[in-house]
């Protein structure tokens, strides 16, 4: 059943999936281009990872723009399989499109990314990290509000950036939310650093799993709960 | 014993504003149901809570001798759903929609798929959204009978179709029961398709069952009695289920016709109601504590 459910949202949204994918693809040269030299590989994994998060959201979203939720409802699969399906779903392309986005730093003419550091295990470990990451703290937003919910987040999170910025600028970088854009910096220069310890990625490994878990058990919860 | 295809049982369910309340009735494999009742008054509220699509506060609803929430996934392969609104994607054709749709049910028939879309003169290769509403209704309809379901639960099915294929439809489903024996739940606003088709009657009012009875029990039984103020007084009791004033006197409808024949004064008529009549009567002034 997880399969029909997947595939259900493949084919139902095909269309935007190769629009939006190749706009993405185009995206990723763009920002290559306009940062030149300055783009790290670090820097291109996560923010490349955002974008292919939204890539399987614009498929999902599709449903709340139809109202076609009662449909996906009535079929007989259960609430909880619908949202497995849809982690799956979102993991699987997110990855997917990491894949393009590491080819076209590999490929694009003007990309200064080191090769041997885009491939190596360490960033591929860190796209699939942040694919989860991202994927575990969008979809209960999903689920529980529909696109309204990511539309809501993103303008909440542009709102904190803002917000940050300003105090940074007015009161130094010695504010709390200085300290925390700084702290969480550096957690992600740390996870980086330390995505080539063995140990380091078995532990790190079963956090993802369990962020997963959590994360899929509130949206199964929060869609249970939700009228179609 | 009976064998119920649907049993509502005490099914409640409040929204702001709205509360469904103690909802009971069953429907016995092999008939035809259809709930009818004025806007707002619940029926698509009962609808959702009989395929799980909102959460009931309390009661039970079993389909099949099951229940609705613990065997979902079982119940609803076997229910043939259509929603009172098209909930299609409306950028995919028909034919996008059947590949989909069709691997979720065991006993999905490619051939009765074919040939109900031949028969509603749907074309399959078409784009949701270029359909009209009624043509939108007719693939929701093709859906719900391509994959041999027990149940029928349709949600105002006839509404926006035109009145040849309306018949058409009617008559399909009346055949479907009598070759295959399976059974149907339809709300709608339109009491003369029920009269045609239906075997059980279920009117809903204000979130509540005003009643459930077999429709021919309810045709024979019941009646409506004109006349002037004080011909009709008499008949103000348990049998009075709605009264409705007119500049030209009172109607008063009543549970049981032979008594009131007997109790009515002279210079009344007593005639036999239709679904219609029965509605609007106990929809009316008066029928708040009835």
């Amino acid at each position: 059943m997880l399969g029909n459910l997947i595939r259900l949202d493949l084919l139902l949204g095909r269309r935007v999936l190769a629009l939006n994918g190749f706009l993405f693809t185009f995206w990723f040269a763009f920002f290559l281009w306009m940062g030149g030299p300055d783009v790290s590989v670090g820097g291109y994994i996560v923010l490349t990872s955002v974008m292919s998060v939204f890539l399987p959201v614009t498929v999902i979203v599709r449903e709340g723009k139809f109202n076609a939720a009662a449909l996906t409802c009535s079929l007989p699969v259960s609430r909880r399989e619908i949202v497995r399906a849809r982690y799956g779903l979102s993991i699987g392309l997110g990855s997917c499109l990491m894949v393009v986005a590491i080819t076209v730093g590999l490929l694009c003419p003007w990309s200064h990314l080191a090769v041997a550091k885009l491939v190596a295990p360490k960033a591929l470990l860190l796209a699939l990290s942040m694919i989860v990451l991202e994927v575990a703290l969008l979809l209960p937003f999903l689920f529980r509000f529909g696109w309204i919910g990511i539309i809501v987040l993103l303008i909440v999170l542009q709102l904190l950036g803002i917000v940050a910025l300003t105090l940074t600028r007015l009161l130094g970088h010695g504010t709390a939310f200085g300290l925390g854009i700084k702290a969480l910096a550096n957690a992600l220069r740390s996870l980086y650093a330390n995505l080539g310890d063995p140990i380091f990625v078995a532990v790190w490994a079963a956090v993802l799993v369990l962020v997963t878990f959590a994360s899929c058990a509130l949206s199964t919860w929060l869609y249970g709960r939700r009228r179609v | 014993m009976t064998d119920y295809a649907l049993e509502v049982t005490g099914l409640c369910k409040s929204y702001r504003g709205f509360a469904l309340r103690d909802v009971s009735f069953r429907l016995p494999r092999g008939y035809i149901m259809g709930l009818i009742g004025p806007n707002g008054a619940g029926k698509t509220t009962v609808i959702k809570l009989i395929m799980n699509l909102v959460r009931r506060h309390s009661g039970e609803v079993k389909v099949f001798g099951l229940d609705n929430r613990a065997a979902g996934r079982e119940i609803r392969s076997r229910i043939g759903f259509v929603y009172d609104f098209p909930c299609f994607h409306e950028d995919a054709s028909l034919d996008d929609h059947r590949r989909v749709i069709a691997p979720f049910y065991p006993r999905w028939s490619e051939e009765a798929f074919e040939r109900l879309l031949r028969e509603f003169e749907l074309p399959r290769d078409k784009k949701f959204k270029a359909l009209s509403h009624g043509m939108q209704t007719k693939f929701a309809l093709v859906l719900a009978l391509s994959h041999d379901a027990d149940l029928l639960v349709l949600d105002e099915p006839t509404a926006g179709l035109d009145p040849v294929f309306r018949r058409e439809l009617l008559q399909r489903l009346s055949a479907l029961l009598q070759d295959e024996g399976k059974s149907v739940l339809f709300s709608t606003h339109i009491t003369t398709d029920l009269e045609r088709v239906a075997d059980f009657v279920t009117f809903i009012r204000n979130g509540e069952i005003a009643f459930s009875l077999p429709k021919d029990h309810l045709l024979e039984t019941w009646g409506i009695v004109r006349g002037d103020e004080r011909a009709v007084a008499a008949l103000d009791g348990e049998t009075r289920k709605g009264l409705r004033r007119s500049p030209y006197g009172v109607e008063v409808l009543t549970s049981n016709v032979d008594e009131a024949r007997r109790r009515s004064g002279p210079g009344v008529v007593v005639d036999r109601p239709s679904l219609e009549d029965i509605m609007v009567l106990m929809t009316g002034e008066g029928n708040r504590a009835r």
